[in-house]
Formats: structure tokens, sequence, C-alpha cells
């Protein structure tokens, strides 16, 4: 967190000081909403509360990020299914100044506002406008991400609180009461907005849901054109509330441990950057080794040992030797020379218990081939008459 | 030095292994004749001869046409494939000065410019990487540098000279190029201009105060999608010289090691 630039930007001043602003403001809304019986401003304030909510995710986010609670693993879901409880909560207040909203519409009662109601409810107004952008610009400067979109939200807020002093204005002008009513409702949508906008956010987050096929795709790209890459065995992008993005990438690579370092490292930090550049904030890479395929086969050679002049044999008949050799991922990690079989039947019984896949020589019997390929065995001729390394 | 660099690609034949894929593919992009070595002693040969019912000759022509045949199936156009095999193998002591030699036996073959594949089986993968240069405070690094430049230019890619420092502690500045040495430098900015001067470098060279070379170099390689890392193998023995601990850290970027040039 860079809240390097004084002591207002330290972790826990800025913290208290956020949530002292964020209450203030609800307080504030929600008092003299139920004192004057005007429920646009009390609807404002449950608004307000679910930006509290917000909030106090972000600084969860941030909080499990820095400091992993020992033997709990699922950490980073909690600010999901706590962002979740405050949408489903705010969900329900919004019904119920709907409710509200809409009654006194139907059924307008008899109030007048008088010049000290309405001083009340402009001071109150002016002071959560001087709030909501004296917070939102403190969150912004802070230089956290997940604050900085909050800060945000926080400044868009100002024109909402604009907006219902302009309703009051308006009814204290011209003595009408459904101008209150009307803009609550229109609150009650921006809260309807907002809060499922937040579950679906959690429903992503918790469900782990793909950021989607073109980000993905990039990723993939990403991935296979870094070199000592071989194959992507598995893939994984979904949120992490929002702004931030989570992307595991299984990989499988022919290096060894050093350069698998390497190779990962240098794969977080491209995946890092192609994510900044996509528009999210924050992204947490990780990348694991998958084990090679399982891509080996045995090969046998038929070789002639003419006291220690050793070659490639035309024909079985003329071999003494087979070099029967374990090739792995493109090349020949062993090899064990067993006397040559004496026919085919004895070639076939010996390629049975050695599993061998091809049967190589310089230039085998088209009988030889025959058999071999009733049996599934590949003949292949060798390019040379060079024996491999045994 | 001029920009006909390499003027030819050798390899050892190997059918399994990446390294004549590898080198198929160099010398197709390079346009450069490509010789596969694959050495078969004259002795086998002649233990063949009788129970193979060929003539020396004949035998010799039939591994040729065979291995000609494998390696043709490496190159993209196989009708243009520019390929001499070999029954021979690769000259030791030779110095030949435009040759490359696809190898990962970096030791032995110390007097070539050996070009480790590091397991790929072509030069670029989705796009054309740039080829970075590493450079020190020494002259092999502007010899590096115009190899690296000479070979970006006949691939059309781009190159990126990199650097590191120690910090200077009378520099008080963030900005690592002024921790630079002097003595290096000169070096920088004469690679930077040769860069330019033929069109393939785009950006100033990048100096960093890292804190261990090798790993860095291959960290910076694999971050900027390099294709291929030039190094000189320089003045020092085996375990000092960074080329060599490069290659010995299985550097996944192909890596070429320039052999010193006498002058």
């Amino acid at each position: 967190m860079n809240f390097s630039r004084s002591w207002w930007f330290e972790p826990k001043v800025h913290f208290w000081t956020s949530i002292f602003l964020y209450v203030l403001r609800v307080v504030v809304k929600v008092g003299v909403g139920l004192a004057i019986a005007a429920p646009v401003f009390v609807a404002d304030g449950i608004h307000n509360t679910g930006d509290l909510g917000v909030l106090l995710a972000a600084y969860m986010v941030i909080w499990f990020v820095a400091k992993k609670s020992k033997g709990v693993y699922g950490a980073d879901n909690l600010p999901a299914i706590f962002q979740g409880v405050v949408a489903i909560l705010m969900g329900v207040l919004a019904l119920w100044v709907a409710k509200e909203s809409i009654a006194g519409l139907l059924n307008q009662p008899e109030r007048m506002f008088d010049a000290s109601s309405l001083g009340v409810i402009t001071l109150a107004t002016l002071i959560s406008v001087v709030i909501s952008l004296g917070t939102g610009a403190y969150q912004i400067r802070s230089g956290e991400p997940t604050l900085v979109a909050a800060g945000q939200e926080m400044k868009g807020d100002a024109l909402i609180e604009c907006s219902i002093l302009a309703g009051f204005v308006g009814e204290y002008l011209f003595s009408m009461a459904w101008i209150e009513y009307v803009a609550g409702l229109c609150i009650v949508f921006k809260i309807a907005q907002i809060s499922w906008k937040m579950g679906v956010e959690t429903w992503n987050t918790l469900l782990q849901v793909s950021i989607g096929e073109k980000f993905e795709e990039g990723i993939r790209s990403l991935v296979s054109s870094t070199y000592g890459i071989g194959k992507i065995t598995k893939f994984e992008t979904y949120p992490l509330l929002g702004v931030a993005v989570r992307v595991k990438v299984w990989v499988s690579t022919q290096s060894g441990a050093e350069a698998n370092e390497d190779i990962g490292e240098a794969l977080r930090e491209r995946i890092r950057e192609y994510t900044l550049k996509e528009g999210h904030a924050k992204c947490k890479p990780d990348v694991f080794f998958a084990q090679p395929d399982k891509d080996w086969h045995r090969v046998a050679y038929a070789l002639v040992d003419n006291a220690g002049v050793c070659f490639v044999a035309p024909r079985l008949k003329d071999a003494n030797v087979l070099r029967v050799c374990a090739v792995e991922h493109g090349e020949i990690v062993s090899g064990e020379d067993i006397p040559a079989p004496r026919g085919t039947d004895q070639l076939l019984a010996l390629i049975r218990s050695k599993r061998i896949r091809i049967y190589r020589a310089w230039d085998e019997e088209n009988a030889v081939i025959g058999a071999l390929r009733i049996s599934g065995v590949t003949y292949k001729r060798t390019p040379t008459i060079l024996p491999p390394e045994g | 030095m001029g920009t006909n660099f390499p003027e030819l690609i050798r390899v050892v034949f190997n059918e399994y292994g990446t390294h004549v894929p590898y080198a198929a593919d160099l010398a197709e992009q390079l346009n450069v004749p490509l010789v596969v070595h694959a050495p078969v002693q004259q002795e086998i040969v002649a233990a063949a001869e009788e129970l193979s019912s060929r003539a020396p000759r004949e035998l010799d022509s039939e591994m040729i046409y065979s291995v000609r045949e494998a390696v043709r199936g490496s190159f993209q156009h196989h009708e243009k494939a520019n390929v001499t095999i070999s029954l021979t193998g690769v000259p030791i002591g030779l110095r030949p000065k435009k040759n490359i030699f696809v190898s990962c036996d970096t030791e032995t073959y110390r007097g070539h410019h050996i070009l480790s594949p590091g397991g790929e089986g072509r030069v670029f993968r989705a796009n054309k990487g740039p080829i970075l240069v590493p450079l020190g405070d020494g002259d092999s690094s502007i010899v590096a540098a115009a190899r690296g430049i000479a070979l970006a230019q006949t691939l059309g890619t781009e190159v990126i000279f990199w650097h590191t420092t120690w910090k200077n502690v009378h520099e008080k500045s963030a900005d690592p190029r002024k921790h630079v040495y002097p003595t290096a430098e000169a070096i920088l900015s004469e690679a930077e201009q040769m860069g330019r001067a033929a069109n393939v470098t785009r950006e100033a060279c990048r100096v960093e105060c890292a804190e261990t070379v090798v790993e860095s170099i291959i960290r910076v390689a694999l971050r900027s999608g390099t294709s291929l890392v030039v190094m000189p193998r320089g003045k020092r023995k085996k375990y000092g010289a960074y080329a060599d601990r490069v290659r010995a850290r299985n550097c996944p970027v192909p890596l070429l090691i320039l052999a010193r040039e006498k002058s």
C-alpha cells in the first residue's frame, strides 16, 4: 500500500478516518431523514451503508493479502461473502424504501416544509457533499487500487446528494410533496443497481467464473509464446472482487528446476503486465509446473557387434545384439544390450516382454516387417548405420 | 565485421532431439546452407560392407540420401532446402569465423560459435521476438552487438541491449544509467549507435542494478519475449564466464555463444 506521504496516510489512520467519515455520512442522512420523515434521505443513507460495506470489503482484501491467516486457505473468499451479505441487506432495505415511497405517492400527506426544516436538510446535505468529495479524494490519493475505485464511487455520490437537495428545494418552493417520493424511487433504482452489481461480483468471485474468452485467449497466447513452455495443461482466470484478477496456469516444460524458476518468475511478470494493460487494477498470477506427459517409447535396434566395431545390422538374421532404448522427450535416456533373437517368433516374444513399439534395422526383410506390423510394432529404417548410444 | 553473418549453419544429425529442426529452421530463415554431420567412421562402413552387399561408396550414398530426406522434413519449404550431408564429424580445432554450430555441447567445440537451442525446435514462437545482447565493459561486447545486429537484420527482428551495473555510492540518482561506469558507458553508447544505424534498435540500452547477472539475463530474455540471446565467450575461464553460466543454468531461450576472435 502506498501510504508514504504523511501521517494521514498511515494504514491505521487512513482506515479509521475513512470509516469515521463514512459512518458520519450515514448517521447524518438517516438521522435527519427519520427526524423529518423524509424517506428519500433515509434511502440515500441506506445507499451509503452499501458504500461502507464496499469499503470494509476493500480493506479486508488488502488485509488478507498482507497477512494470510495461518491454516486458513480460503481467506480470499471472505470479502466476497461479506459483500454478498451487504448486497442482500441493501436489496431488502431498498424494498422497504420503495414500499414507503409508493405509499407516500398514493396517499400524499399534507406536509409543508418550513424554512428551518429546509435549512437543516441543506446543512445535512452540504455536510454529506463535503464528506463525499473529501473522502473520495482521500481514498484516491492513497494509491491503493481497491480504495481508488471506492473513492471514485464516493465522489459520484456527491452528485446524487445535490439532486436530492434540488428535490427538497422544489418541494419547498412549489409545495409538491410527490417530488420527494419520486426522488425516493429514483434512489431505490440506484440502490437496486448497486446491490445487483455487488451480488454479481460476489457470485463471480465465489464461483470463480472466468474473466472472459478474449482475456483468456490473450493469456493463453502470452504463455505459449514464452520460451521454455511445452504445453498449457490447465488454465483458470477469475475475479477477486471486481478489479483484481486471479490467473492460474499449469504448464509443462522440459527444463530443470532452475530454468523452471526463471520461467515461472518471467511468466508471472508477463501475466501481471498483460492484466494491467487490460484494465484490471491488480493481478495474482500463479504458475504451476505440471509433470511432463508420459511421452516415452521403447525402440529396439538390430546391431552387429564385430569385435567392438558396432553398426546397425541390415537384417535381423545378421544381428548378434538387440539394443533396447527408452526414448523420452526426444532423447535416448537408457539402453540395454541383449543377444539378438533367432528368428521372427523369438523377436515377437521379446518385443512383447520388453514393450517395444518401434523396431529399427538398416534394410529389413519384408517377412519380418509384415509380422511386426501384425503385432502392432512399427518398422523404421535407420538413416545411417551408426548405432545409438547405449 | 560485415552483415553476412552467418554464412553457414552446422548441426550433428540426431533423429530424436530438437537440434536438427532448429538448425533447419535457422538456415531457412537466414537463407544460408545447412551442413549436417552424420559421423560414420570408415571402419564401420568397411565392416558393414560385406553384410549389406554394397560397396562402401554405395552405402555412403544411401546414408547421405536417407539423412538428407530426414533433414528436409524439418524445412517449411522442402524444395528450397539447401542441405549438405557430411559423414564426418565436426572439426573440433577449426575456428570457422562465420559458421554457427547448433549444439548443446558448448565445451568441446569452444572454437565455434555455438548456438544452444534450449529445447526449441523453431527460431521464432508466436511472433518475431527480439534478439537480446547483454553488454559488458569489454570489446567482446561490441563484437556480440555487431553479430546480434547482423542476425536481426537478416531475420527481420529487433535488438535489445541490456547491461547491469554496480550502484555508484557517489551517485544520488535512481536512474541506473547514471551509475554506469565510463568504460561500460562507452560500450553502451557505441552499441546503441550501431543498432540505430542498422535500424534494428528502437530503445536505449536497458540498464539495471541487478542482484545477480546470470539469472537476470535469463529473466530479461524471458520477460521480453526474446527469441535469441547473443553473448561473447569472454576472456574468463569456464566457471567465471557469464555465457557458460547462462548455458549451465539451462537457459530456456536459445543462446548463441560467440567464440573468441583473435585480434
